[in-house]
């Protein structure tokens, strides 16, 4: 989306110059005494006025869209000294908890999903339950991300999955 | 860490809006079969008595527009600007000072690969990959404890501004199964 909005931005600025310049010309002719530039008589009932319509409000709606998938989301570390600016992703954060969480004993594979408030993993093993795990393993997760220089720290759940807790 | 492209997109959002605002006014009018002109005869009235405002409103409206719009143009297709930085009578190139703090940076224990740009006079974006498992508050810490320090130490300044991003690299997927008894196999192969 990033390289979407790159392409875009040029295209929409000259649009934009292109109708501004329009307007100009036409305000212009007429203080010269020229009329207004003839403009079809539509009615809000009109086929094109509704086909007008749906299109800009698509446009706008993919421009939308566009714009909010653009910005890379980023989780603020502190600042370690005047006007350095430390950040990682939540991919980096998520992969921080994951290498800890896979290290406890007893965690077959967990899978985590990070973001700048919340942290959630999700743990399977053969040998233990989730009463058993769970609380471990939230400890562990807190634990890794305490140890991380944040400002502030997300929250953390953790679900287990294992056999031994099916019925 | 890659160039801002903030206000690109505050500008798509707005025009974006604008747009889904005008278009869905249209559409649910036209739903509602309000049968009266686009350009309404009050307001062109209204417009014709006031000629004067309406015509100075338009044309600063599309003035507005035009520099706007050249404005976003230019940012957009513009290349980002690495400066030199003068020490005293000596001038550092952007690419020799970008060098030397990449190098410092991949002294870090940890660091896979390090992108720098100068992006001011001097201020600095880093990007760091960190191997899988590196300790990211090590990594946090010696960061400006040995690379941003030395440069700060190097350009004679107290501040440095930097905007660093630390990317933790991916686990490597294992390529290796686990291998089958010979035992087991011996006999598939004898049968």
């Amino acid at each position: 989306m990033r390289v979407l909005l790159r392409v875009l931005s040029p295209l929409l600025g000259v649009a934009l110059a292109a109708a501004g310049a329009l307007v100009v010309f036409a305000v212009a002719r007429h203080w010269a005494g020229r009329p207004w530039p003839t403009w079809p008589d539509w009615s809000w009932v009109d086929r094109p006025v509704l086909v007008v319509g749906a299109c800009l409000a698509v446009g706008g709606l993919v421009l939308l869209v566009v714009a909010a998938r653009s910005g890379v989301s980023q989780v603020p570390l502190d600042d370690p000294a005047d006007g350095v600016r430390v950040v990682t992703t939540p991919a980096s954060l998520a992969r921080v908890v994951g290498h800890r969480v896979r290290a406890e004993d007893g965690v077959a594979d967990a899978s985590v999903t990070a973001s700048r408030r919340r942290v959630r993993v999700r743990a399977t093993s053969r040998l233990h339950d989730e009463a058993t795990l769970r609380p471990r393993l939230l400890e562990v997760a807190r634990a890794a991300l305490a140890d991380l220089p944040m400002p502030a720290r997300p929250k953390v759940s953790v679900v287990v999955l294992s056999p031994k807790d099916r019925p | 860490m890659n160039r801002s492209n903030r206000t690109e997109r505050v500008l798509a959002t707005v025009l974006g809006a604008l747009a889904l605002l005008v278009g869905g006014a249209a559409v649910v009018l036209h739903r509602f079969a309000v049968d009266r002109p686009v350009l309404d005869p009050v307001v062109l009235d209204w417009a014709r008595g006031h000629l004067l405002p309406v015509r100075v409103g338009l044309l600063a409206l599309g003035l507005l527009a035009v520099l706007l719009g050249l404005l976003w143009a230019w940012r957009a297709i513009r290349p980002e600007r690495h400066p030199d930085v003068r020490l005293d009578d000596v001038v550092v190139t952007a690419r020799a000072l970008a060098a030397a703090v990449r190098a410092d940076a991949e002294q870090v224990d940890g660091v896979d690969g390090a992108r720098v740009s100068v992006v001011g006079t001097p201020a600095l974006r880093l990007r760091l990959t960190l191997r899988h498992g590196a300790d990211l508050a090590r990594v946090w810490r010696e960061l400006d404890g040995r690379v941003l320090s030395r440069a700060r130490d190097a350009l004679g300044v107290d501040v440095l501004p930097a905007a660093v991003r630390l990317d933790l690299a991916k686990r490597e997927r294992q390529r290796v199964r686990q291998a089958v008894p010979p035992g087991r196999m011996a006999g598939w192969r004898s049968r």
